[in-house]
């Protein structure tokens, strides 16, 4: 590969004022790829996720949380207070700085510190500017705030997740946090191209539920022609049969441990048939559909249970792709930290951070030829480059620097 | 926004949403069907392919892949989740493909990636959002976990495909050359188990299902709540506490001593940071559960409105089709499909100043723009047969 060294957004420059899960995990596209990305926090209060776990060791501390870590690596931290005059004035100067400035406030917030998009624009003609909150910044529910949990719940996710005769039991945590990134990054870096080729900034605004809802769209549509309303099913699908997670040995410290198993295919049954020692379930032509299957459903079920019962999920994933069969392992955190196939990819990057020691980063979902695209250095501190920022980046003298510090709004 | 570029979408239904967003962005997607024509009325084609064209290539024929080749010397992205080796075995790996064009961006979409291990397994949505974390991460303590109930895996990929692809075309465009994106299903999906996915490195344990409670280290809330007609999701948080209070007040459901004995905006932080509370969370939640049973989701929702607080109902697809948010901001957008039925398409993902995205108002009919296409591709050869 005759490559050069040369990271896509190399010499970007990205003023991030958003927080929490989306906006940060927007950034750290550009971040890790190469930009300058600064990102905007500010002790009271802190970014949620510096408040919430895992924490390194265990131990409770807002520079020692990875759900932090994690969105905001390959970034510089600033700490100022935007509700303070002087550091409206900082990020002012910020934003003139930009190419790409982002928020992720409750909607109106910008304008009542303001940085809206208007006075970014006055201050820099062809500035990307990005709004992202659940609701977007305009209809009734514009102003509410909150997780990316509610967004889910909203936008049909919850409700599909889960037993039929329970309340929903998932998705975990804030699930629409990990889709809207993908939609905004898309967004800005085709805005940039678009900058790049006319030199015309714009404003780009995202509702993130109006773009998780692309991953419930064949339910949306499919609703509207034949009235079938999806509901949650545990791990049941219509079209299959066997589709389930079956129990194998427990973990040496107790805990239950499953494979997953999907069988798509009559030459997938059949396989499976032979994995069991069932022949003459391989020959029935009565099984040979999900539907025949489904009917049998239980002596179905409960004999991959008994094969999958004394074995490991790993065990069980080789056993079963052996022969074609579509299996695998129920992977915890513990499991996906030692996969051979992650590691294949170079997922994982060890990197040094001040408070946490060495703690590995995860890398994205894409990687390319001939460059290493993961995080490049571990999430900063709170405030950890303050001052490079205003001396280097903004250019600001000592004696500006000193009295921006003195006023109180570095934190 | 993209209207200078092109794109060959050789996606299946899994990973045709990637393409789409670039359309979307205003790119020029041609599809390229190589074996079976789908069928367009079904929901699954229809959510993924609107505003593109389609021509009918056999791929695993000379013709097909000539005529392949000639539209890949017009491409700017090619995007393609074959099997790892398949695209080679058809003479059109990246290799093949930066011959033809020493520009092109190609995009392979992948269970796991062209290489390891396990790049040959037998895959489902199910098996990848296992082997991916997102599995271990859901459903009740009590049974087995699951899956998100319909499919969602490829989806991540698909729509990290449209990012990388535009990642790789900053690159390409610095430096000129061709670019190879791999996307791997479990990769892309690994994020979805946000602060658990990593969490055994941190804290030296793995953060386990626990239903819809968020887990954050030092606590785990429970946020998903019955109500009169399903559940809605509440955090116990801050600001927000005050107004809940006044609410269980009004409603007599906790006594008015409740009003003054504990300071609600500190709470959850006194919680989390284990100073004195009144009243332990046990309390809070079941005297909230007390209220919330009272109500329906509608209510709960206008009810937080008014007063600027996110109750958020657990939606269902019909409740989602019936958002006065999305009436008012005019999200839902009419598509034709293939048969003459319109439905209520999905809008703009995001919504930009200058160059907004116009949503285009026909599902794509495979293959029925085989001949318009080549014909173009011919003439842009310069040359004047065409061969189908």
């Amino acid at each position: 590969m005759t490559a050069s060294p040369r990271l896509p957004f190399d010499g970007l420059k990205v003023a991030d004022l958003s927080w929490i899960g989306v906006g940060p995990l927007t950034a750290k596209y550009l971040a890790d790829h190469g930009a300058t990305v600064v990102r905007v926090e500010t002790s009271n209060p802190p970014d949620r996720l510096r408040v919430a776990g895992p924490f390194k060791d265990g131990v409770f501390g807002p520079n020692r949380s990875q759900f932090f870590g994690m969105a905001n690596t390959s970034k510089l931290s600033l700490a100022l207070n935007l509700k303070d005059p002087t550091g409206q004035a900082v990020a002012k100067r910020l934003i003139a700085w930009a190419d790409v400035y982002l928020e992720s406030f409750t909607a109106g917030t910008v304008a009542d510190l303001g940085l809206d998009y208007e006075t970014a624009r006055a201050l820099n003609p062809e500035i990307i500017m990005v709004s992202t909150c659940l609701m977007g910044q305009t209809g009734p529910a514009a102003s509410l705030a909150g997780y990316g949990t509610h967004a889910a719940a909203v936008s049909g996710f919850s409700d599909l997740t889960g037993w039929p005769d329970r309340p929903p039991a998932g998705p975990y945590i804030a699930y629409t946090d990990t889709i809207a990134p993908r939609f905004l990054i898309t967004a800005i870096l085709a805005a940039l191209d678009h900058r790049r080729r006319t030199g015309e900034g714009q404003y780009i605004e995202q509702a993130q539920m109006e773009s998780a809802l692309y991953f419930l769209a064949p339910q949306v549509l499919r609703y509207q022609l034949d009235g079938a309303l999806p509901h949650r099913a545990g791990n049941d699908d219509p079209e299959y049969f066997p589709h389930d997670v079956f129990p194998c040995l427990a973990t040496d410290d107790g805990r239950d441990q499953w494979v997953a198993v999907a069988i798509e295919t009559t030459e997938q049954w059949r396989a499976l048939c032979r994995v069991l020692g069932r022949g003459e379930w391989e020959a029935d032509p009565a099984l040979a559909t999900a539907e025949g299957r489904r009917a049998r459903g239980a002596a179905v079920t409960d004999a991959i249970a008994a094969w999958t019962r004394g074995r490991t999920p790993h065990q069980a994933m080789a056993e079963l792709q052996a022969v074609g069969v579509p299996a695998g392992a129920v992977q915890r955190s513990s499991d996906l930290l030692r996969d051979p196939q992650l590691a294949a990819r170079g997922f994982f990057h060890p990197l040094v951070h001040p408070e946490m020691g060495e703690v590995p980063y995860e890398g994205h979902g894409h990687r390319f030829l001939g460059y290493d695209n993961g995080p490049r250095f571990a999430a900063p501190t709170l405030g950890e480059h303050s001052i490079e920022v205003l001396r280097d980046l903004l250019g600001m003298s000592d004696d500006e620097i000193t009295e921006v510090a003195a006023s109180g709004a570095l934190v | 926004m993209l209207s200078p570029y092109r794109v060959l979408d050789l996606t299946d239904q899994r990973a045709a949403l990637g393409p789409m967003m670039l359309a979307d962005l205003g790119a020029e997607v041609v599809r390229v069907e190589s074996g079976p024509l789908p069928d367009p009325d079904d929901p699954r084609w229809a959510a993924y392919n609107r505003g593109k064209r389609s021509v009918a290539l056999d791929l695993d024929s000379e013709p097909g892949q000539e005529a392949f080749r000639r539209l890949v010397a017009t491409a700017d992205f090619v995007f393609e989740n074959a099997p790892p080796g398949v695209m080679a075995a058809r003479g059109l790996a990246f290799d093949d493909l930066r011959r033809l064009n020493p520009r092109v961006v190609h995009v392979a979409i992948t269970p796991f990636g062209q290489q390891g291990p396990y790049a040959d397994h037998a895959t489902s949505d199910l098996t990848l959002a296992a082997m991916a974390g997102m599995v271990a991460v859901n459903g009740d303590a009590d049974r087995p976990p699951v899956r998100i109930s319909v499919p969602q895996a490829w989806l991540h990929a698909a729509a990290e495909s449209a990012a990388a692809a535009l990642i790789a075309h900053h690159r390409r465009e610095a430096t000129g050359e061709a670019q190879f994106v791999d996307v791997s299903v479990q990769a892309s999906v690994f994020v979805t188990a946000l602060n658990a996915c990593i969490a055994a490195a941190i804290q030296g344990r793995d953060i386990e299902r626990s239903g819809s409670d968020v887990q954050l280290g030092t606590i785990t809330l429970r946020v998903m709540f019955p109500c009169a007609d399903g559940d809605i999701v509440m955090f116990i948080n801050g600001g927000l506490l005050k107004r809940v209070v006044a609410w269980l007040v009004e409603d007599g459901v906790v006594p008015e001593s409740w009003l003054t004995d504990e300071d609600w905006p500190t709470y959850d932080v006194r919680l989390l940071t284990g100073q004195p509370i009144t009243h332990p969370f046990p309390e809070v939640v079941a005297a909230w559960q007390r209220y919330s049973v009272r109500y329906t989701k509608q209510q709960h929702y206008e009810r937080g409105l008014a007063a600027g607080t996110f109750l958020a109902p657990s939606a269902t697809i019909a409740d989602v089709l019936g958002s006065e948010q999305l009436a008012a901001r005019a999200y839902w957008q009419p598509v034709a499909l293939a048969d003459g039925r319109s439905v209520r398409g999905l809008g703009p993902f995001v919504r930009l100043s200058h160059t907004p995205i116009a949503v285009a108002g026909r599902v794509t009919v495979p293959g029925g723009d085989t001949d318009a296409v080549l014909v173009e591709a011919a003439a842009r050869a310069g040359g004047t047969e065409v061969t189908a």
